[in-house]
């Protein structure tokens, strides 16, 4: 059956809509039609594969053909987030269970943000996709609102990045339908093939402002950490894991595809045989990744530790976009795909927690791993995909950045991201130690594994982690379409790794893995079966001249990393958020001030008018000097 | 000529009135004296020299030996406006003296910015 | 038989109707509720007949007396007219029904008598086509403002009425003042005639009579720095009365304010100033909004606000840019109605004006909190609804403005819309937070008006070029002024 794209784009909203009218009858209708709803794209979606559709025109406004269209790009990514809105419904039917209608507000607001995600990822000119991105912006303020305690901060911090965003590109939506005539995406890029300059670049830094404050790259990052951390945590997933790449995706079009690399090489200097542009976003994205990892390793809090490590990863993904060449641009986006997953998937695992013990501070948790060893061993798999270790996915895009940044010659780069890298490991390790390991809280005795249908979002996403990470041949499937498609030389691979590819080294995947695998059997081995280990009670130990007590822990839980914290407090006191409180504070103070012209008092009121009579009366009496 | 300078005059007292006065009755007081001002000078422009009033009557039963009279209907109208509106306004001080005890106009401030 | 499209019909009818209520009030006070209701709705017929006969482009004239203009006081309905008629009565039905369940204070039938003449005096004013009915027609409308406002007789509207009464009476005296200069100058109150014989007279010259009756239509137009009436007088007057007011109100007066630049003084070297007028009133009715606790005093400081960006519009000068500015009159009017009428049941049911106060609602009233949220979307511009389609035709239009101006122009409207967006999202995130007190239960009628409403507002967004499209022959009809003139003076020349 072929379904037009129209459909593709309405399936959700009407699901959506469904649900919300189900709900009226029964909880688990709506959460039936809401399901069956999420599932429905990856039966039409498959159609589109292998095609690029162009010029669907849907509807006309202001003279203009609004039209959908699909690309390689567009359908790797739609692909991606059905499955993670699939999985994220999944455990927000958990999570809003015992929350009335609260809940079924919910569904539908997560049904219409999907279809919301849809419609961006499937515009054909500059119109649609800011209408629904607008839409989208709208759905996550009201989606983050039914989380935590801080969730109001949340909200507004969110809404007022979006909508500085927002007012940015429709700046630039504006400017160049002026000055274009046409909103469509190839008649834009025929248009700005020709533009001068300073179109080109006001433009372009218009639409950069509004999709990095998307993406959460810094300085526009300020809102995400407290977003993602209040907001409910299947929001969470899907803000970290699809919203962000939202912003990421247009970024890929619009600087590939609308502008083009070769426009900003001939109208801008070169700076190391890089456009001067891409070299300040290189730059940017190298500056996101160190002080998000660096901020990430201090948190106390599980959520505020992977919404910072979202802000790195972010950087690492715009560090190999805006590197330009194939093997960049491959890493970039490999990466999107493995973040989606890695970091979905620890999404999952923390909410998971949450719902089982109902903190999400970490000293207050621990050794919860022989009551969740499925959660457990997901985090685990989870915290490799980071860290960027095979056989996991996470080493393959991360290892693609390396090589790129080394064929480039930035060896400063080159050392940041893999300072990032390192400090990924600290930051995750503190996770799944202060989860997981070290001593079971009284009050968690009776904590049991998260319900077999809530495990299916993490199992199949720790799966695919795997799947992804030792046979890299399939995201590269989709990841070389792409690069034909954004005009570059697309990176040779075959389905186990890298061979032919010159400048790579490691050829194959797989071989690599089962070796990381043999020795952990290895080390397992002699760990059992040499005789010299004794299987003890956590508490029948002696530690440092004391017996221990239950009541006493003796795990590192608070202040796990605070030596590291001693050695970067001097650059703590540089915040770029003070930066932003002090000239909010600002501008607060001045509006203050302006807004005083209404004194309340009858006499300056009417002396308003008077003195407005006046000066037009001198007018006339001077002769019309100022006319 | 006089009396458009005098009219204005009045005009003009009746805003000196509206911004320099504290009393409330004072300000309606002022308005009535723009009002009364501007009937004037609708009046005044109206008046065409050697000309009489706009009334039929006995040796006047000729338009063109009458002042302009579509002025003179203007201002029949504005007065009647102008009684209503000051009638309304009178309510309102009476008003404001039952609930805030006091006449001056810069005590009732507050609804401010 | 009576020609059921002659414009007389909508300023006689209600006036007859109002009259009759005062004489049968003592007896029957129940009935005088529905009064309103009716009036609008005969209004809306009347208007369906001439609707019929203006959409296919005629102008038509209403005469009195049965003489023909100039020599009589006539009434002209073109697509200008014709739109803000429509829209002064179908907001009138809608909100007189709203009012049936929501006076509660005494007297009560007075309140409906005045909201009667409320609406033919606004009626009144969109078809005339003398200068003279306007000055009559502004002070009506004043008059029977300063009753609805002053209604609740507590404090604040005591005090806001009183400093509206000043104003409004100094308005409207230069007004008059103003007409009187220009009838001076031309010896003629038909605005048809008086624009034919203006154009021989030097700019300078039109200048004192025009800015007197700018002035005056500007404290009602709610334009910097007349304006500081508006953020007492709106929030003082019950729930109702402030939709009117906001809703119609403002857009007649500036209705007014237009016919007067472009028919009859066709006064293109203005525009300049009328474009810095509204760059303050704008930005500093945003911000002043910003920082407000009160729900309806910071709605109220929006309208300020929403003026001053579609009169900006309208000042740029171009086809488009006129066509502009009159739709997003369109989507203020209707959404700023659609907001306060919510906003009263908010009030109503919360026992309190301020923002914190209503912490909550929205998770136990689901259908009032959606209307108002799709409402206010539509106020700052949010996409897909019919304010985003506007907001853009306005910024496309604002480039077309010359110089340095109209990029900071520009900036400054999207600058506002941020602000505006934040302070409605502060009232959405309040709306849903947590409920921690009860709320007392209201009338479910109430919620009826303000769904229609919404639902003509989604019926708007989803066919946005429709209204784009009307908006634009309207614009082209009205910078066309031969048209008119032609039309109305027909048996003259």
């Amino acid at each position: 059956m072929n379904f037009s794209l129209l459909m593709i784009l309405l399936t959700p909203f009407f699901g959506g809509l469904l649900a919300y009218a189900a709900s009226a009858l029964h909880k688990s209708v709506r959460n039936i039609f809401f399901l069956i709803f999420m599932l429905i794209p990856f039966v039409e979606l498959p159609v589109y594969l292998n095609k690029t559709v162009d010029n669907f025109y849907y509807l006309t406004i202001l003279g203009q053909n609004l039209s959908l269209g699909i690309n390689p790009l567009s359908s790797m990514m739609l692909l991606l987030f059905t499955l993670i809105f699939f999985l994220s419904s999944i455990f927000m039917m958990f999570e809003f269970n015992d929350r009335g209608e609260e809940g079924d507000l919910a569904v539908l607001e997560l049904s219409f943000l999907e279809g919301a995600v849809f419609g961006v990822l499937l515009a054909r000119d500059i119109l649609t996709f800011f209408i629904f991105f607008e839409l989208m912006a709208v759905l996550v303020f009201f989606l983050v609102g039914k989380g935590y305690k801080e969730a109001h901060t949340a909200q507004m911090k969110y809404i007022t990045w979006a909508l500085i965003g927002a007012n940015s590109m429709l700046a630039a939506i504006v400017l160049l339908l002026f000055k274009a005539g046409n909103i469509g995406y190839t008649e834009i890029a025929g248009y700005l093939s020709t533009a001068p300059t300073s179109i080109v670049l006001v433009t372009f830094i218009l639409f950069a402002i509004g999709f990095l404050i998307e993406a959460s790259i810094m300085p526009f990052h300020v809102w995400t950490p407290i977003t993602y951390a209040e907001a409910p945590d299947s929001v969470s997933v899907v803000l970290a894991s699809v919203v962000k790449k939202v912003g990421l995706y247009l970024f890929a079009l619009f600087a590939f595809s609308l502008f083009g690399l070769n426009l900003f090489s001939k109208l801008l200097p070169q700076v190391l045989n890089n456009s001067l542009v891409m070299y300040i976003l290189q730059w940017i994205g190298a500056l996101t990744i160190i002080i998000g990892t660096f901020i990430a390793i201090v948190q106390e809090d599980a959520k505020k530790i992977l919404a910072w490590s979202s802000v790195a990863q972010s950087g690492y993904i715009l560090l190999g976009l805006s590197l330009g060449t194939p093997l960049g641009v491959a890493g970039g986006l490999l990466h999107i795909i493995n973040h989606s997953i890695f970091k979905g998937l620890l999404f999952f695992v923390v909410g998971g927690v949450i719902y089982r013990t109902g903190t999400k501070n970490l000293p207050e948790l621990g050794g919860l791993i022989k009551k969740m060893p499925v959660s457990f061993i997901s985090m685990l798999l989870g915290i490799i995909a980071v860290a960027g270790i095979p056989p996991l996915n996470g080493f393959n895009s991360k290892y693609l950045i390396y090589e790129a940044l080394i064929q480039k010659n930035e060896p400063i780069l080159l050392t940041i991201a893999l300072l990032g890298g390192t400090g990924s490991f600290m930051y995750v390790y503190r996770l799944i130690h202060s989860i997981f390991l070290g001593q079971l809280h009284e009050e968690h005795e009776s904590v049991r594994e998260v319900p077999l249908i809530m495990q299916i979002p993490m199992i199949v996403l720790a799966l695919l982690a795997l799947l992804f990470g030792v046979l890299p041949g399939i995201p590269m499937y989709f990841v070389s379409k792409v690069e034909a498609f954004l005009g570059l030389d697309p990176i040779k691979y075959n389905l186990t790794g890298f061979p032919e590819q010159p400048g790579l080294h490691a050829g194959n995947v797989p071989v690599i893995s089962i070796t990381f695998v043999a020795g952990l059997v290895v080390a397992g081995l002699l760990f059992y079966l040499l005789p010299r280990a004794r299987k003890v009670h956590q508490l029948d130990n002696y530690y440092a001249g004391e017996v221990l007590t239950k009541d006493v822990k003796y795990n590192y839980s608070f202040g796990f990393y605070s030596f590291f914290d001693d050695i970067i407090a001097p650059f703590n006191k540089w915040s770029v958020e003070s930066v932003y409180e002090s000239f909010v504070g600002f501008i607060k103070t001045a509006g203050d001030y302006l807004r005083r012209v209404y004194t309340g008092n009858l006499e300056t009121y009417v002396s308003f008018g008077v003195i407005l009579l006046v000066i037009f009366s001198l007018i006339y009496i001077l002769g019309g000097i100022l006319w | 000529m006089i009396f458009y300078v005098s009219a204005l005059l009045i005009i003009g007292i009746g805003i000196y009135a509206i911004i320099i006065k504290k009393n409330l009755i004072k300000i309606i007081i002022g308005l009535d004296l723009i009002e009364t001002g501007i009937n004037l000078l609708i009046v005044s422009i109206g008046y065409i020299n050697g000309k009489t009033a706009p009334i039929f009557s006995k040796g006047v039963m000729n338009a063109s030996r009458m002042v302009d009279s579509v002025p003179q209907a203007l201002t029949l109208t504005s007065i009647v406006i102008g009684a209503s509106e000051l009638a309304l306004a009178a309510a309102f001080v009476v008003l404001l003296y039952r609930k805030y005890g006091t006449l001056d106009v810069r005590k009732i401030r507050s609804l401010r910015w | 038989m009576v020609n059921p499209g002659n414009p007389t019909l909508l300023v006689v009818l209600p006036l007859f109707f109002a009259f009759l209520s005062i004489i049968i009030s003592p007896f029957a006070k129940k009935v005088i509720k529905f009064v309103p209701l009716v009036v609008s709705a005969i209004n809306l017929i009347v208007i369906y007949f001439i609707g019929l006969k203006v959409t296919s482009g005629q102008i038509v004239i209403g005469g009195t007396a049965g003489l023909m203009p100039p020599y009589s006081i006539n009434l002209a309905v073109d697509k200008f007219n014709f739109v803000i008629v429509l829209l002064v009565n179908v907001l009138g039905l809608l909100i007189s029904f709203y009012n049936i369940f929501y006076v509660k204070e005494e007297p009560v039938d007075k309140f409906h008598i005045l909201f009667t003449l409320l609406i033919m005096s606004a009626s009144w004013i969109s078809v005339t086509g003398d200068l003279f009915n306007v000055f009559v027609a502004f002070e009506v409308l004043s008059l029977s403002s300063f009753g609805l406002v002053g209604f609740m007789r507590n404090s604040d509207a005591i005090e806001a009425g009183f400093k509206y009464v000043v104003l409004g009476i100094l308005a409207g005296s230069f007004i008059l003042l103003g007409v009187v200069l220009v009838y001076a100058m031309t010896g003629t109150l038909n605005m048809a005639h008086i624009a034919d014989k203006l154009q021989t007279i030097s700019t300078l010259q039109k200048l004192i009579p025009f800015i007197f009756i700018f002035f005056g239509l500007a404290v009602e137009g709610a334009l910097f720095p007349v304006n500081s009436w508006l953020p007492d007088a709106h929030p003082a007057a019950p729930s109702g009365v402030s939709a009117m007011l906001s809703g119609i109100v403002t857009t007649t007066a500036i209705y007014a304010i237009i016919r007067v630049i472009v028919t009859i003084f066709n006064y293109s070297a203005f525009i300049p100033y009328l474009f810095i007028i509204a760059l303050l009133t704008l930005a500093f009715g945003e911000i002043a909004a910003f920082y407000q606790k009160d729900l309806k005093r910071m709605l109220a400081y929006s309208t300020i606000g929403q003026t001053g960006l579609f009169v900006l519009a309208f000042s740029v000068g171009t086809e488009a840019s006129i066509s502009a500015s009159l739709t997003q009159m369109i989507n203020h009017s209707v959404s700023k109605a659609i907001i306060f009428l919510t906003a009263g049941i908010m009030i109503e049911a919360a026992k309190s004006r301020n923002i914190d106060d209503l912490k909550g609602f929205g998770r136990k009233n689901i259908l009032t909190s959606i209307v108002f949220v799709f409402a206010a979307l539509s106020l700052i511009g949010v996409p897909p609804f019919f304010g985003f389609f506007t907001k853009f035709a306005i910024l496309q239009s604002l480039l077309d403005f010359p110089g340095f101006l109209g990029y900071f122009a520009f900036g400054l409207v999207l600058i506002m819309a941020i602000v505006e967006g934040v302070y409605f999202y502060r009232v959405f995130r309040v709306l849903f937070a947590p409920i921690d007190k009860e709320f007392e239960k209201v009338n479910d009628w109430l919620v009826v008006a303000p769904f229609i409403l919404v639902l003509i507002l989604v019926l708007m967004s989803s066919k946005p070029m429709y209204v784009l499209n009307f908006t634009s022959t309207v614009a082209n009809q009205l910078v066309q002024r031969t048209i008119y003139l032609t039309s109305v003076l027909g048996g003259m020349k």
